[in-house]
């Protein structure tokens, strides 16, 4: 009986590392490689400083710095007007789109934006927003709006939502894309439904097409929220984090340390310090919309 | 309450830029009211869209829709107050009990009284118990008695089914339908349904309209459209099997198909007039079977025999002649020589057409 039980056993062990292991050892190597190391070396560099192996050194100055606390503080008022403008405008376009009927090319027009590459999409509104010869300061002129010159970018009271709104722009036909296959998912018994019960359109809208596209709107914002929490791009292009500093956000301020100011460590524990951030906005975003 | 009344309705989808589709064809029917009435026939024959004709949901190129005396074709399907259930359950993002009480905020019914009608409709249906649940975690059999209750709470003139029993499981199918059944005895609303499926159709309705590409073939009582169809196109829809239709020529005075005869002594001056070709229908429950030969039998075989549990069916073939028998007790085998009858009283005969005749 005894060595019947151990013949099992050892079964099962030589079983394991015949097969079972190898199976899942090059997912575990990939996982391990390339997710758990660099994550694990980051909250090593940011638990150190340039002098010191062990140390809340880098943490402790990250969270006097005001310019951290204004670049966290900067990406939260980023993100938030961000989604919000890509909510709003990506809606009412997907919406629209809904109705027409040879939507197809309307909406591979509004998909321009983001089928061009990064850096000159963004490069677009630095000649539109340009205080010299940008087209929309040339309009405003023209027809009288304003006598003056608006210096999108260069005015540290308006530079950052100059930069929110080319962002924007950029993403907003994904939101759109994404929306449109929602609302095209939806079949037309509920609208037909709907009218038998005598919804009106803004009721049918709100009650019904809304919430069966909420999944979709979830994934649209945890999306953007992963994303733009990293902004980089868009400052480093357009504006530098300047002009006074006053466009840096959590990105730009980690990138800054680690290449102008060659301090790894300051730069990890920017990022460290944000990872709650992360975590909280989702948790909002999941609550709101009510994850089912 | 309403008798619904549709006068010469056509009509037709523009389906691209130079192509159309005639879906209905100059259709006059009457629902009586507080009736159960079917429409039946195949996909496409246009049953659909006579029903959302009727919802408001689609105005007809031509013709008129009334609710009694009242001409509805210009109101929308709200003012017309009708209520629909289509094939697939269609419930709102919302649990069920606010789903129930849509049609009533939309409209907006004092909340205590929104909670009184819910509360009676949920009860009248069977889904009390799950007022608080979030319909994605239903099964279909009780999704589609939500949208039942939710058709229901409106207290509708007109009760619209497109297919409803469609999607759910056989035992789902077969509760849902007496549930809905039992729904009509109680609250004597007019109601129309739509159907594919000629058991739910003869099973459910006090009159049945058949269609065919768009025009009403027959509009009867079920027992009237099951024994005495006015084509063939009706006596093979109907009833499972369908009936049976063999073709012959007319000789002095039978029908005769090859191995056998059909006397039509009686009638041959009638059949005359309609040329010398006919089909005789006989349902296949009618036809009479035996392994011993009797009087006025003829010779048949037997190709197939299949059990159905209460009864038998047998494939028979006679000559180059093939039709159906159905038995309630039987011993005959796959390749069997029987004998069989057609008795005179079930025989129907049509023209070469397939238009009754007698």
């Amino acid at each position: 009986m005894g060595s019947e039980k151990t013949s099992v056993v050892k079964g099962k062990l030589s079983n394991l590392l015949s097969y079972d292991f190898f199976a899942v050892l090059p997912t575990t190597l990939v996982f391990v490689v390339l997710l758990i190391v660099p994550l694990i070396t980051e909250f090593a560099y940011a638990f150190s400083t340039l002098t010191e192996p062990f140390s809340l050194g880098s943490i402790i100055f990250v969270l006097n710095d005001p310019l951290y606390l204004w670049s966290f503080i900067r990406t939260v008022i980023y993100i938030i007007i961000d989604i919000s403008i890509k909510f709003l405008v990506g809606l009412i376009a997907a919406v629209a789109l809904r109705q027409v009927k040879g939507y197809k090319i309307l909406w591979g027009i509004f998909l321009l934006p983001y089928a061009m590459p990064l850096v000159p999409a963004l490069y677009v509104w630095y000649c539109l927003y340009h205080p010299a010869w940008g087209l929309i300061n040339y309009v405003a002129r023209t027809t009288g709006l304003t006598s003056t010159i608006i210096n999108f970018l260069g005015d540290p009271s308006i530079a950052l939502y100059s930069l929110i709104w080319a962002h924007a722009w950029r993403f907003t036909p994904l939101w759109m894309t994404i929306l449109l296959a929602g609302l095209h998912g939806i079949p037309e018994e509920y609208y037909e439904s709907a009218k038998i019960d005598g919804a009106t359109p803004t009721r049918t809208f709100f009650r019904i097409t809304l919430p069966l596209i909420k999944r979709y709107l979830l994934l649209n914002a945890t999306l953007s929220l992963i994303w733009t929490s990293g902004e980089f791009v868009s400052i480093w292009v357009l504006t530098k984090g300047g002009p006074a500093n006053s466009t840096h956000v959590l990105g730009s301020y980690a990138y800054w340390y680690m290449m102008a100011g060659g301090n790894f460590h300051v730069a990890a524990a920017a990022l460290v310090c944000a990872f709650p951030l992360l975590l909280v906005l989702m948790a909002i975003f999941f609550r709101i919309l009510g994850w089912r | 309450m309403v008798e619904v009344r549709l006068e010469n309705i056509t009509h037709i989808y523009v389906t691209g830029r130079k192509t159309q589709t005639l879906a209905v064809k100059d259709i006059n029917l009457t629902f009586p009211h507080a009736s159960f009435c079917a429409l039946l026939g195949p996909s496409g024959c246009g049953k659909t869209t006579l029903m959302r004709i009727i919802a408001g949901l689609n105005i007809q190129t031509s013709g008129h829709v009334y609710f009694d005396q009242r001409e509805v074709t210009p109101l929308t399907p709200r003012e017309r107050n009708v209520a629909m259930v289509f094939q697939f359950p269609v419930l709102y993002e919302m649990n069920v009990y606010e789903n129930i009480a849509f049609p009533l905020r939309s409209v907006k019914v004092p909340e205590s009284e929104v909670k009184r009608k819910v509360k009676e409709v949920a009860e009248l249906v069977g889904v009390t118990h799950i007022l608080n649940v979030h319909p994605s975690t239903l099964d279909m059999g009780s999704k589609q008695k939500v949208v039942l209750a939710r058709a229901l709470v409106r207290e509708p003139n007109v009760f619209l089914f497109d297919e409803p029993l469609t999607n759910l499981d056989p035992l789902g199918r077969l509760e849902m339908r007496s549930k809905i059944k039992e729904l009509q005895r109680n609250i004597k609303t007019t109601m129309i349904y739509v159907t594919h499926d000629q058991a739910e159709a003869l099973t459910l309705a006090d009159k049945i309209a058949v269609m065919d590409f768009g025009v009403v073939v027959q509009y009867d009582e079920p027992t009237k459209l099951y024994e005495h169809p006015k084509n063939e196109f009706v006596g093979f829809f109907l009833g499972n099997p369908g009936m049976n239709f063999i073709q012959g020529t007319l000789e002095d005075n039978a029908i005769n198909f090859g191995e056998f005869k059909y006397d039509v002594s009686d009638v041959v001056e009638k059949l005359k007039e309609y040329g010398t070709e006919f089909k005789i229908g006989i349902r296949a429950e009618y036809v009479k079977v035996s392994k011993k030969p009797f009087k006025g039998a003829f010779k048949a075989k037997c190709i197939v025999s299949e059990h159905l549990g209460t009864s038998t069916l047998l494939d028979l073939k006679a000559g180059d002649k093939e039709f159906k028998a159905k038995l309630r007790i039987t011993d005959v085998k796959e390749g069997d020589e029987v004998y069989v009858q057609f008795p005179k009283e079930k025989v129907h005969i049509f023209n070469k057409a397939g238009e009754l005749i007698i």
